[in-house]
Order: C-alpha cells, then sequence, then structure tokens
C-alpha cells in the first residue's frame, strides 16, 4: 500500500525550506535535489516488531513521519465480549508478552472490585513480586536491546543471558516462561514451589550485578552517551498530553509513578522504594531511568520476600464467577508505561465491554512530532529508548 | 575524543566475561529439564473422564472435541438398576490451536486432566498436532508427581 | 489522592451546565456531559482544572449483542442481558463516548462521557486541545464510526484502508465464532432400547 493513497498527516506538508539552513544545505541548493520517502518496516530488525514507519527524508534529515500501525492487531477488545472471565485473562496476557504478569493484574483487580473481594494479603505479595519480576525481565531485555540498536552488539547477549535467571523463576512459579497465566479472580492459581524464595534471593544478586555491568559497558561509554544524548527530546508538558507514560515522562522530569501516587494496589503500600526521574527528557536518560528502576525493583523484591506473610492464596469465591453489573477503572504501573482496563460488566459470566489503555499507543502516538528534523540513525536509537512492544500497540 | 576512560572500563568487562566460559546450552546434544509445573502437555485419564464437557466448553480456543455416548452396565447389586455410563470416543486436543492457558486442566471435577513437562512433540505437518484419545493417554506416564509448595503456604490446598 | 466529593464539586462548578449526571464507577468518577460541550469539557479540564494527561478516549456501544453462534446450546459464550441498560451516569442511546484524562501532579483523574447519536454520529474532536487525541480518534472512528469534527486526517489506523464496516459495534459479527462449529455438541447416538434421558445428558 503506497501512502499516496490516504491523505498525510499534518506534517509531512512542512515547508523542506524551513530545513535548508544546515550546513549540507549548500549541497542540495546546486543539485536541486528533491525529498524521498522512506520506508522502515514493516519487517525491519530496529523497529521492534511490525511497526512501518514511512519517512519523507530531505538527504539523512527527516521533515515528517508517519508510523502505520495494525500490522498486529487482533482484536482484543472484541475478543473480550465473547468470553469469559478466565479466558480473557488468558488472552490478554498476549498483549504485552514481555511482562506478561503485569497484564493480568489490572484486569484482575478491576474484576475483584467489582465483585468486592480482596485477594488475601500473601497472594498480593507474590503478585507483587511476580509483577516486579516480570518488569525486571522486560527491563533487562531493554538495556541490552537499546545498546544493540545504537549499535553495541554485546549489551544484547547479557541481557538476554540474564533474563534467563528471572524466566527460569517466573516459569517455576507459573509454569509458562512468557505467558503465565497465574492470576485468578481472588488470588492466584498456586502456591509458591518449595525453594523458590531462596532462589529468587540469589537470582536479584545475579540482576543487580548485571545493572552494575550495564552501567559500566553501556551508561558509561562515550560512544553511547554521543549517540542518546539530546537525541528525541520529549518536554514533560507535551508528553503527558499526549498520553506518553511511565519511564519515558519521568526521565522528562516528571515525578509520577501510579504505584506510589494512584491509587493503592497490590503491596505497593507496603514496600519502601525511590521513584527516578531525570530532567534532560532525551534517550539517554530513558536509558537511565530504566537502569535504575531495574535495580530498585531487584530491592523491592528482596523486601517482599523478607515480608511474605503465610496463609492462603485465593480467596473465597464462587465455582462459576458471574461479576455483578457496574463499571470499573483500575491502572498500574506495567513496565512500558500506564496501563489500564476500563471493564465493563452486566452481571454476566463475561465482561460486556473491555477497554484496554495500552502504554506504547501513547508512547508510539507522540513520533510523528518527534522524529521531525532527525537523522535517520537517530531515528533508530529513538525507537529504541521509547520501548514499545507491538502487542502493546495493536492489542 | 583524547580520553576514554568509559570504553576502557568496558573493554574490561567484556574481558573478564570471556574468562568466565560460555552459558549456552548446546541443545539437543544438552538439555535443561524444564520445571515440575512447565506447561508442556497436556495428559488425559481417560477412565476418570465421564464426557461432563466441562473443558470443551471452557477451552477459549474451542480446540478440545470430545465424543461420547451412553452404555449400560450391569447393576452393582442384585436387583438393583442397571447403570448407564458414558464411554469417551473421541477426545482429541489440537495442539496447533492450543493456547496453553491450562482452563481444561483446572475446571475438570473428575482430574482427568494434567500438565507434563514434555515438549519436544513438534511435527512436520499441522495435522499431526491433533492428539487423540490414545496419544493424550500415553502422555500420561510423563505427568510428574506435585512438588511440596514454599514456607508459609497453606497446607492441604488441593491445586 | 483528591478526596472524590471535592474532585466532583470542583469539575461540576468547573463545567457549570454542561453536566448532565455524574456518578461513581469503582476507580474513577464518571461525568456525563452534553455533546455540544464535548470540546469545551477538554479545554476546561485541561487549562483550568490542570488535567494534562491525556490517558484515552474510546467509544462504547450498549446495544446487546445479538445472539451468538448458530446453534442453539452453545453455552461457551457467556450470555449478556438482553435488555439495553446503560451505565454509571445513564445514556441517550446506543452509543458513547467515553475519556479518561488525568493530572500528573494532583494524582486524580476523571472519566468524562457524551452521547453520541446513532444517525448522525458526529462528535467534537479534542485533538486542539490534547494533541494525543489524534490516534485514539482514529481508532474510535475505525472501530465504531464516530466522525469527529475538527481532527485533522481521520483515516484507518488499525485496519487496512479497505475495510468495510466497524468491528466494534456489536451488530458486527465475530466471525472466527460464527465460522467454526462449537466442539461442544456432540453426536450423542441414542442407547439400544432408545431412552430419551441420553440426548439431554449427553450434550449436557
Amino acid at each position: 500500500m503506497s501512502t499516496t493513497e490516504q491523505p498525510m498527516t499534518p506534517g509531512f506538508e512542512v515547508d523542506p525550506a524551513a530545513f535548508r539552513h544546515l550546513a549540507d544545505a549548500q549541497v542540495n541548493v546546486e543539485l536541486d535535489t528533491g525529498d524521498m520517502i522512506l520506508n522502515m518496516g514493516p519487517q525491519h530488525p530496529a523497529t521492534h516488531g511490525t511497526l512501518r514507519l514511512v519517512v519523507r527524508l530531505d538527504g539523512e534529515r527527516v521533515i515528517a513521519a508517519d508510523p502505520v500501525i495494525g500490522y498486529m492487531h487482533r482484536g482484543y477488545e472484541k475478543l473480550t465480549e465473547f468470553r469469559t472471565y478466565p479466558q480473557v485473562t488468558t488472552l490478554i496476557n498476549r498483549i504485552d508478552w514481555l511482562s506478561s504478569f503485569a497484564n493480568e493484574v489490572p484486569f484482575v483487580h478491576a474484576a475483584e472490585q467489582l465483585m468486592e473481594i480482596e485477594a488475601p494479603p500473601r497472594a498480593q505479595y507474590i503478585r507483587t513480586a511476580l509483577t516486579e519480576l516480570s518488569r525486571i525481565a522486560t527491563f533487562l531485555l531493554f538495556l541490552g536491546e537499546m545498546g544493540l540498536q545504537v549499535g553495541a552488539l554485546t549489551p544484547a547477549f547479557y541481557g538476554f543471558r540474564d533474563r534467563e535467571h528471572v524466566l527460569n523463576l517466573i516459569e517455576a512459579a507459573t509454569g509458562g516462561r512468557f505467558h503465565p497465566n497465574f492470576n485468578r479472580i481472588g488470588g492466584l492459581k498456586d502456591d509458591l514451589p518449595w525453594g523458590w524464595i531462596a532462589e529468587t534471593r540469589n537470582t536479584m544478586k545475579i540482576v543487580l550485578d548485571a545493572c552494575d555491568v550495564f552501567e559500566d559497558l553501556v551508561v558509561g561509554n562515550e560512544i553511547f552517551q554521543a549517540r542518546t544524548r539530546s537525541i528525541g527530546i520529549i518536554p514533560g508538558e507535551l508528553g503527558a498530553s499526549y498520553g506518553v507514560s511511565g519511564s519515558n515522562l519521568r526521565a522528562s522530569g516528571v515525578d509520577w509513578d501510579l504505584r506510589r501516587d494512584g491509587a493503592p494496589y497490590l503491596a505497593y503500600p507496603d514496600l519502601d522504594f525511590q521513584v527516578f526521574t531525570h530532567p534532560d527528557g532525551d534517550s539517554f536518560s530513558r536509558y537511565w531511568v530504566r537502569l535504575q528502576e531495574t535495580r530498585e525493583s531487584a530491592r523491592m523484591v528482596l523486601q517482599l520476600l523478607d515480608g511474605m506473610p503465610a496463609g492462603p492464596i485465593m480467596a473465597k469465591v464462587p465455582r462459576i464467577i458471574k461479576v455483578p453489573e457496574g463499571e470499573a477503572w483500575v491502572e498500574t504501573e506495567n513496565p512500558l508505561g500506564q496501563m489500564g482496563y476500563y471493564v465493563v460488566s452486566k452481571g454476566a459470566t463475561g465482561p460486556f465491554r473491555v477497554k484496554i489503555r495500552s502504554a506504547s499507543f501513547s508512547n508510539v502516538s507522540i513520533l510523528p512530532w518527534m522524529l521531525r528534523g532527525v537523522y535517520v540513525p537517530d531515528v533508530v536509537t529513538i525507537l529504541a529508548s521509547l520501548y514499545f512492544i507491538l502487542g502493546d500497540i495493536d492489542r | 575524543m583524547a580520553k576514554l576512560p568509559g570504553l576502557i572500563g568496558g573493554l574490561g568487562i567484556t574481558f573478564k566475561t570471556m574468562l568466565k566460559g560460555a552459558v549456552t546450552v548446546q541443545y539437543p546434544h544438552e538439555k535443561e529439564a524444564p520445571p515440575t509445573r512447565a506447561r508442556g502437555v497436556i495428559a488425559l485419564s481417560e477412565e476418570n473422564c465421564t464426557s461432563c464437557m466441562l473443558c470443551s466448553r471452557s477451552c477459549p480456543d474451542w480446540c478440545i472435541y470430545i465424543e461420547g455416548h451412553k452404555e449400560q452396565r450391569p447393576p452393582k447389586r442384585e436387583g438393583g438398576r442397571p447403570r448407564s455410563v458414558n464411554i469417551l470416543d473421541r477426545f482429541d486436543i489440537d495442539y496447533a490451536l492450543c493456547m496453553y492457558c491450562g482452563i481444561c486442566v483446572e475446571v475438570c471435577p473428575f482430574d482427568a486432566l494434567f500438565w507434563s513437562p514434555e515438549f519436544e512433540y513438534s511435527e512436520p505437518n499441522i495435522a499431526s498436532l491433533l492428539h487423540n484419545k490414545e496419544r493424550l493417554g500415553a502422555w500420561f506416564a510423563t505427568v510428574p508427581a506435585p512438588e511440596p509448595l514454599e514456607v508459609g503456604a497453606e497446607s492441604g490446598k488441593k491445586k | 489522592m483528591a478526596d472524590l466529593a471535592t474532585l466532583t464539586s470542583r469539575i461540576t462548578d468547573a463545567l457549570g451546565d454542561a453536566v448532565l449526571d455524574a456518578g461513581e464507577a469503582r476507580g474513577t468518577l464518571v461525568v456525563r456531559v452534553r455533546p455540544d460541550a464535548w470540546r469545551s469539557t477538554a479545554e476546561t479540564a485541561r487549562r483550568t482544572l490542570g488535567f494534562d494527561y491525556l490517558s484515552f478516549i474510546a467509544g462504547i456501544d450498549w446495544m446487546p449483542a445479538p445472539v451468538v453462534g448458530l446453534v442453539e446450546g452453545d453455552t461457551s459464550t457467556p450470555a449478556q442481558p438482553s435488555d439495553m441498560t446503560f451505565g454509571v451516569a445513564g445514556s441517550a442511546g446506543r452509543f458513547q463516548v467515553f475519556a479518561h484524562v488525568q493530572s500528573t501532579t494532583q494524582h486524580a483523574g476523571v472519566t468524562f462521557r457524551t452521547d453520541v447519536d446513532e444517525a448522525d454520529p458526529r462528535v467534537e474532536s479534542w485533538v486542539s486541545v490534547y494533541p494525543g487525541a489524534d490516534w485514539h480518534e482514529r481508532e474510535c472512528w475505525e472501530m465504531y464510526g464516530f466522525v469527529f469534527e475538527g481532527h485533522p486526517s481521520l483515516r484507518h489506523l488499525y485496519l487496512p484502508s479497505e475495510f468495510e464496516g466497524h468491528p466494534l459495534r456489536k451488530d458486527f459479527p465475530l466471525l472466527a465464532r460464527e465460522v467454526k462449529p462449537w466442539p461442544g455438541l456432540t453426536d450423542v447416538e441414542p442407547m439400544p432400547g432408545g431412552d430419551d434421558e441420553a440426548g439431554e445428558e449427553g450434550a449436557a
């Protein structure tokens, strides 16, 4: 499908003469070159999945960019209207597949609020631990692959190697590495297996060491800094009006973390943790904030293991779950940003309407604004630093 | 860029890692054992199944096909009525559709379905991924015993 | 976290007579405004009330879905009530648009809702107030058919440009469920000698 079939977004009509003052414009003026339309994707190693980015270039500078999404659209909101609550929990694992446990939590929490039941404390602690482990798993991948996008091959291997330990933990507890399907309305499916807590303590040491490695190997690297500092700056207020959330917004100086500031959920009120912000708002600060958050997540997991209460992991729920009529909105601080579910229930065994607010959708919507005037290699850096998952964008 | 301490530090890290040895598991010559709870394949215990259809109904992908019929059995004791039992004709799970969610295993009231960590059953053609009753029964030998739970778990909690 | 009562009164005071109804859903306050005040609600929210963060804009179709499945007895799909009821804050008709905005500094949020006429589904666009509304409104148009007036270019976001229909409307079928017969149907053979119970129990 060529881009001439549809009218362009505003921005494509920006006058290229606005960029003629650049040093290399001398060449353009003499040769009288035209603009080129470059199609990045949907099969492209830098676009993290099937994202198609159509950019209009003047030489190597982007004049305008138009992301084309939907190659992975699975129609979740339609599917949820035809499924029961346990079946929906199974499906929504697959929205953000790198941190899938974290996707289930807000939905199950919304159903529990409508049913007015509360998961027991042990279940809340285990849920929080698994959510933070998912956050560590996905951030370790980010720390590795952002180095890869910038051109360093080594961090990617380190990221995957250290992530294996966390995935093994999740698999030992839930049975699945990527799609745990462990949350149930009212608690969890099973308790933890014997030896899991000791194994998790060891793994957190590995994670903290890995964070130090990334700090020395990537953050301290002058070439990495030259590639990422002042690239892709998002002003905090503009980012908020676009809906950018999570580490991206905190890297622009906005001090907002739903684990601390939103409605209390899971075991976060019992935990003592720090929220990191960075004033610059560029790609480097997004990497830095996520690195600090990985460390903080490891410390939170250790706190949770120390304070893990004993007891049941499932509240009393009827065998056939019918959620009473009502509407619920639950938002959580997922690794990618703010994820929320607006669940409308009419008293049946399945929801009437589920609006899935996914973080990457809004994070990527700022790309047309952000990519103007940027060099093509910096486009890759910006895409890597925003850290979106296609399943989260396309649902 | 005259002084590059960051780059030198990074080179030091990669050098140290090089001396540590590779962590790669050379599959298929070496294999890592999956944990006990790993969801590899579903095994069927035919004698427990009563064709109640709960698993087929709760499967989100509609990948379980069950057919059965009823038969008469002689009464248990003298003078009683003949019992009717459900005989399972067909119990197929289509692993090309199965999303390994585990709802069928959990929902079965008669403990006829179990998880097994076996995962090496890939086939060159998709049709062979439909496991019939006999094959599902054969997986039963690989079902592990339930493992003990962590400290603080409520004892006596059935899965 | 702002107290719900103070939040409600702040919002209703600022919006004045644009508010038709307000209600409380779990986790959020829902304020239903007049359709012609939709954009001015956004402006008040951003400028006066300090809600600088746009979470989402979505649509909802309150009509109950037609009976699913081609066969009676498909008990795998949940049966929704067959009468049309509206949620918190009520509705004038079948379609509504709802949006959630939050404040990053005051840590409060609110959901705004407005009715959309079924015969002529036009809604004012929020793009001039919240630039992030661009993609949300494109998705809403594509899924429900609401035309957002003032949107720079309303075109398909997820679906191919040749796609016809609006998928999230309740009368748009979920083809996957209609094409494949439910495997729970069994050919239960009657017992030799005929017994009426067999048919019922086998298909249970």
